[in-house]
């Protein structure tokens, strides 16, 4: 009710003390008293009732002040603005009109008491108020006092009805009410009702405090815009929430940088001026925003296009509209607004500001300080003093108030003292208090009397960081967030920090650094970059161009796209390359790339350097010799990598067996458990759970539980669990992958086997030794436990094959290739084979698996099986007709589907080369004559220096053609000599054995492929330097054939 | 600056090179390995001096390679804050010049050059002049070491001329 009296009065409240008393109010105090009186009268359950409605009184007169202020026009603003004292009265005055039980007379006599009695009639009213509030009769020695949090309603407290009325409508509400209850005063229903208040920031409610629910209703009753008819009430314990004040005010400093909220200037950095005592507004500066140009049409300019920050023009002005142009003083008075130094001056409400987190850019100051610099240009020092006055605002002003204080120093930071006495005092932070005082403990240097100077508290604000130049730092806010750098310069309160990554120079506020060793990548974490994208990606740019990262800085990115072109884009402009997936491109020789990959351009500048992105067309390489990266066409790329790669078929398995193979004899099969290939690799799957469910695919890879699928649908790789997915049988049927790979004849790595007899050294090996040569070998191995399963799964290599190997025959191989079924070929192995080495019992419907297959004489291929493979596509038939050395030709798994599916036979698996080149293999060993041929077509590489044993003549291989069944040799003579598999025997090329110092290349072994330089030689060996690595490393000599660069 | 001190390398020698030419190996593996590195704790390693004890290797079991501690005595070079140092400009840009002195890269920030030196982004190549004294690459310039970064494997060190004695020397 006071509150509604006080909106109503509101201005003749003030003028009640200020001794123009008016007749009207005598009236009213002489009613309040009548109250207070009958009030008096009441029992003593009220007693908690007053205070209860003093307490919602206050609170909620402190939002009735706020509206009322904003229907004040100017002029009245400054009456407005009372002294402290005639505040008080009017709060003290507030609570009284509650229904105090002990009010004495107060206000009759007001005309007639000067100051001082007032003073003194408050002091009494105001203690008798309180005595009578507290519980016992005798007023208690601190009974003027209760603590506001203990006053809370209760049930015998009047209640609070909460009413919608149309949005906006609160205060004329609210007012209507009050004057139809001041109108029926003296009834019953008057008493009845309290207090009417609406709640800025809540639009469409009012309160009413009320005894009853009709009461309540009854004050609302008819006014428009109201909707009494559906009053809510409030709960008690909700009571307070409705009428809390959010007690924190941010207290402001003039200077200090604050944010405007919304309209035109949303945004927009504001500096305060000065505050407007007791009240929620302060005086601001902005950078006006104005459009001169719509003076000039006449029309307002459309919305949404805002106008540029800039200093006020008085020149545009009265072009656009002189009428409205005054001048006082040094103020500009133009279309309402003031400007004073350009700057345009705005009294705003405190709600309308951000005050926290407004983290000003010296971008932002700097722009503010143009104006500041004025004529004479110091903006260096203008920024300067700006942002020093950011800094003392934000570590001790606006902070403060949010009991955040200093929350930008930390414990061991070093700062300077700016302010006081002991300005320019140097020390090291020692602890940071919560109130905002920082404990730091200065160098006195010569000051210090005793041993250690002790800890001196200072206030946040009166702190500066200090930086040496030369310090490492990190910017913590704003929009050089995160990066690193070196200080190079410091002035007040700005350093210029020279960045790592991007090398440029940065300017930064002192409070935003701090002393860090990490190296920042200044694009991640950015909230404005694209996130994770990272220096040396791939990213897509405009059109189909793509490009990697060179620099990521935080608004800008340097791009290497694919013409070699370096540009800087802004982070939106690109997009990061998709896929997870390692992209492959084929280089200049057929290999595979990959990044890390060691390359050398195949033409032009031939610059070297690692791979950093390889994509189908171009390929970004990191040099080798400087720090930049450059583009180039994949297809014109040389991989130097010893790595081979699965997209030459033959490469991958020699490279494999190579190593292995050696003198393993039959560990070596143990071994090939492990490693080798995956029986799953090429197989046909189809996923039967999960978001490619029902999808078709080949294995392309297997890694742990995933195996990555190339979808048949549209050829794209996924990678699917190995629960998900179903592998299908050539049969038709499919079962689970986790089945098949346990199934014996498919568990063992299928490789491993044949990739370790596939080479030259292999003849040194019990398996190694392919066709003849195994019957070492497989002597050895014949023992084996168990056919069907050990040796199955040992001897996948055979594609699948179980290796029945029953002791009596050396030669007993279960070839499961062999049989029909073996389209896939390791199916055909289901069910492995018996131990007696039953072809027919095999699983997989094999018919002819077991060929017993008599190594034919020419160097045990398995001529044989291909006779009854019905020409299998697996490739078993065709490599046997090949040579000898079928072994060696490891799972042809899918049939011609992929290219590690020796569609063709390239009898990678030479055993048994001739010439010198043979390690020598214990057992017998095919003749050389008929399977050099092989040999020479298994390590032929173009470049290559041979020497035709033939005629003695010295050439190089130009070419190797026709799927590695021809070979074009140039010789020295100048002629060329082409050598085809009817003339290789014929021919005989051998490679020319290489000497120190001489450029080779490695045409076997695990460096398969690579070229470098043979440092020198022990024996058989030569120690063998590739391109690009430092050490060198031990090759056998004949895996080292000179290399031709000249060619 | 510089320092003289002895420091131990451990070098892993393949079998292969175990033989009579090993020390040789070592040796040369030990040149290879550690001149022309740069650690952040003794700075650039310039040069070997003398391979004061080659320690007698050991087997590692299982791979047949051997390790050999090695006790050298090297030429270090280490910048620190404050160091003067000579340095020869590599490159001028607008933001300030870099200049090299021995492996050590150093930063001379506009903001450190003295104001007189203006830079000339025209001239070629570009340079910072005053009346009498020119900046460009190939100068002999005194510097002053600021900061220095100490990377795993670099240092980078910022520098000014902005004080009394520093600057291109004549």
């Amino acid at each position: 009710m006071a509150d509604v009296e006080d909106m109503f009065d509101d201005n003749s409240e003030v003028e009640r003390y200020s001794e123009e008393d008016e007749d009207e109010e005598e009236e009213e105090d002489e009613r309040y008293q009548k109250r207070g009186r009958e009030d008096a009268k009441k029992s003593t359950r009220r007693k908690r009732t007053k205070t209860t409605s003093n307490f919602l009184d206050i609170e909620a007169s402190v939002e009735t002040d706020d509206e009322d202020y904003d229907d004040e026009d100017d002029e009245a603003l400054g009456d407005f603005i009372v002294e402290n004292e005639r505040e008080l009265a009017t709060a003290e005055q507030d609570a009284l009109r509650h229904r105090s039980a002990a009010r004495p007379p107060v206000f009759q006599d007001d005309d007639t008491l000067d100051a001082d009695a007032i003073e003194a009639q408050l002091r009494e009213r105001y203690s008798g108020y309180a005595t009578s509030g507290s519980r016992g009769a005798a007023p208690p020695i601190d009974a003027d006092w209760v603590p506001q949090r203990l006053i809370i309603p209760g049930i015998n407290d009047p209640h609070l009805w909460m009413s919608r009325c149309s949005p906006g409508k609160e205060r004329d509400v609210v007012l209507a009410a009050a004057r139809r209850v001041l109108q029926w005063s003296g009834s019953a229903k008057y008493k009845g009702v309290y207090s009417v208040y609406c709640r800025d920031g809540l639009s469409g409610y009012i309160y009413v405090e009320a005894r009853t629910l009709a009461d309540a209703q009854a004050a609302l009753e008819g006014i428009p815009g109201v909707f009494s008819s559906k009053m809510t009430l409030v709960p008690i314990d909700d009571m307070i929430d409705v009428v809390k004040v959010k007690s924190h005010m941010p207290k402001l400093n003039p200077g200090s940088w604050v944010r405007v909220r919304r309209g035109n200037y949303a945004g927009d950095l504001a500096q305060v001026v000065s505050i407007l005592e007791s009240s929620d507004s302060v005086e601001v500066r902005l950078l006006p925003r104005l459009d001169y140009s719509t003076q000039v049409n006449g029309r307002a300019s459309k919305r949404g296009t805002r106008p540029a920050q800039r200093l006020f023009s008085i020149e545009d002005a009265q072009r656009a509209d002189p009428r409205t142009l005054t001048s006082r003083q040094n103020e500009i008075l133009w279309k309402n607004d003031r400007f004073i130094n350009g700057y345009l001056h705005k009294d705003m409400r405190i709600v309308s500001l951000q005050l926290d987190n407004v983290n000003p850019t010296l971008e932002e100051i700097a722009k503010f300080a143009a104006g500041e610099a004025g004529e004479d240009g110091d903006e260096q020092a203008a920024i300067a003093a700006l942002a020093n006055q950011a800094a003392a605002a934000t570590m001790g002003g606006v902070e403060e108030a949010n009991g955040l204080g200093a929350r930008d120093l930390q414990q061991g930071e070093q700062v300077e003292v700016i302010e006081g006495d002991l300005a320019g005092v140097v020390g090291v932070v020692r602890s940071v208090e919560g109130n905002n005082v920082i404990r730091i403990e200065p160098e006195l240097g010569a000051l210090a009397r005793g041993k250690r100077a002790g800890t001196m508290s200072f206030p946040a604000s009166q702190l500066r960081k200090r930086f040496r130049t030369g310090d490492h730092v990190k910017v913590l806010n704003g929009r050089h967030a995160n990066e690193t750098g070196m200080v190079l310069d410091v002035a007040d309160a700005v350093a210029t920090v020279y960045t790592d990554v991007s090398k440029s120079e940065i300017r930064v506020l002192t409070k935003d650094l701090r002393v860090s060793s990490d190296i920042g990548t200044s694009a991640k974490g950015g909230e404005s970059v694209i996130v994770g994208l990272d220096v040396h990606d791939l990213v897509h740019l405009d059109g189909n161009q793509m490009g990697i990262v060179l620099k990521a800085g935080k608004d800008m990115l340097t791009v290497l796209d694919d013409r070699n072109e370096t540009r800087a884009v802004p982070p939106r402009a690109v997009r990061p390359a998709r896929g997870n997936f390692e992209r492959t491109g084929v280089d200049f020789n057929g290999n595979a790339l990959r990044r890390g990959d060691a390359v050398r351009e195949a033409s032009g500048a031939r610059r070297q350097g690692t791979v950093l992105q390889v994509t189908r067309f171009s390929t970004f390489i990191k040099a080798r010799d400087h720090d930049g990266a450059f583009a180039v066409r994949t297809r014109q790329v040389e991989s130097l990598s010893a790595r081979q790669n699965s997209l030459d078929p033959y490469a991958t398995r020699s490279v494999r067996g190579g190593d292995r193979g050696r003198g393993r004899g039959r560990g070596g099969r143990v071994g090939s458990l492990r490693g080798g290939r995956d029986p799953l690799l090429g197989k046909t799957v189809i996923a039967n759970r999960g978001p490619y469910k029902g999808y078709v695919g080949i294995v392309k890879d297997v890694m742990g539980n995933s195996v990555r699928v190339e979808l048949h649908t549209n050829a794209r790789v996924v990678n699917v669990e190995k629960d998900k997915l179903m592998v299908r049988l050539p049969s038709g049927e499919t079962i689970p992958v986790v089945d098949y790979t346990s199934m014996p004849g498919t568990g063992a790595p299928q490789s491993a086997a044949p990739s370790r007899s596939s080479n030259d050294d292999a003849g040194s090996a019990g398996w190694g030794g392919n066709g003849g040569a195994a019957d070492g070998g497989w002597a050895a191995a014949s023992p084996a436990p168990s056919a069907s399963a050990g040796w199955a799964g040992a001897s996948g290599g055979s594609d699948s094959g179980g290796w029945g190997a029953p002791s009596s025959s050396s030669r007993g191989f279960g070839d499961a290739r062999a049989t029909p079924a073996a389209s896939v070929a390791s199916p055909g192995g289901f069910g492995g084979w018996d131990a007696g080495g039953d072809a027919s019992s095999s699983g997989g419907g094999g018919s002819g698996g077991w060929d017993a297959p008599t190594p034919s004489s020419t160097g045990g291929g398995w001529d044989a099986a291909s006779s009854t493979s019905g020409g299998a596509a697996s490739g078993w038939g065709s490599t046997g007709n090949a040579a000898g050395g079928n072994w060696g030709t490891p799972a042809p798994i899918t049939p011609g589907a992929l290219p590690q599916t020796p569609g063709g036979p390239y009898p990678q698996t030479p055993g048994n080369t001739g010439g010198y080149y043979d390690a020598p293999t214990p057992g017998a060993r095919p003749s050389d004559a008929s399977s050099g041929p092989n040999g020479f077509f298994s390590w032929a590489v173009p470049r290559a220096v041979v020497v035709l044993g033939s005629s003695n003549q010295r050439g190089t291989i130009r070419e190797i053609a026709a799927e590695r069944q021809q070979a074009i040799i140039q010789l020295e003579s100048g002629s060329s000599q082409v050598i085809d598999r009817n003339s290789v025997a014929r021919l005989d090329p051998r490679p020319v054995r290489a000497e120190k110092r001489d450029r080779v290349v490695v045409i076997r072994g695990t460096r398969k492929g690579t070229l470098g330089t043979m440092v020198g030689k022990d024996g058989t060996e030569a120690l063998f330097q590739a391109d690009g690595d430092a050490t060198w490393h031990p090759e056998p000599l004949r895996n080292l054939a000179i290399y031709n660069d000249n060619l | 600056m510089f320092f003289h001190k002895k420091l131990t390398h451990t070098i892993t020698l393949h079998p292969s090179f175990l033989g009579p030419r090993m020390r040789e190996f070592v040796t040369k593996r030990l040149y290879k390995d550690v001149e022309g590195t740069c650690t952040g704790r003794y700075g650039y390693i310039i040069a070997v001096v003398a391979i004061l004890e080659i320690q007698i290797g050991k087997i590692i079991p299982g791979l047949g390679s051997a390790e050999f501690e090695v006790k050298y005595s090297a030429i270090l070079f280490k910048p620190f804050r404050n160091e003067v140092l000579d340095a020869v400009v590599d490159s001028v840009s607008k933001i300030g010049f870099l200049a090299n002195a021995g492996p050590l890269r150093i930063f001379v920030s506009q903001t450190l050059i003295p104001a007189d030196m203006k830079l000339d982004m025209n001239s070629n190549p570009p340079s910072f002049h005053s009346d009498d004294q020119k900046i460009e690459k190939g100068t002999l310039v005194r510097v002053k070491v600021n900061g220095a970064r100490v990377d795993a494997t670099n240092i980078i060190a910022i520098g000014t001329i902005k004080e009394d004695y520093l600057g291109v020397i004549e």
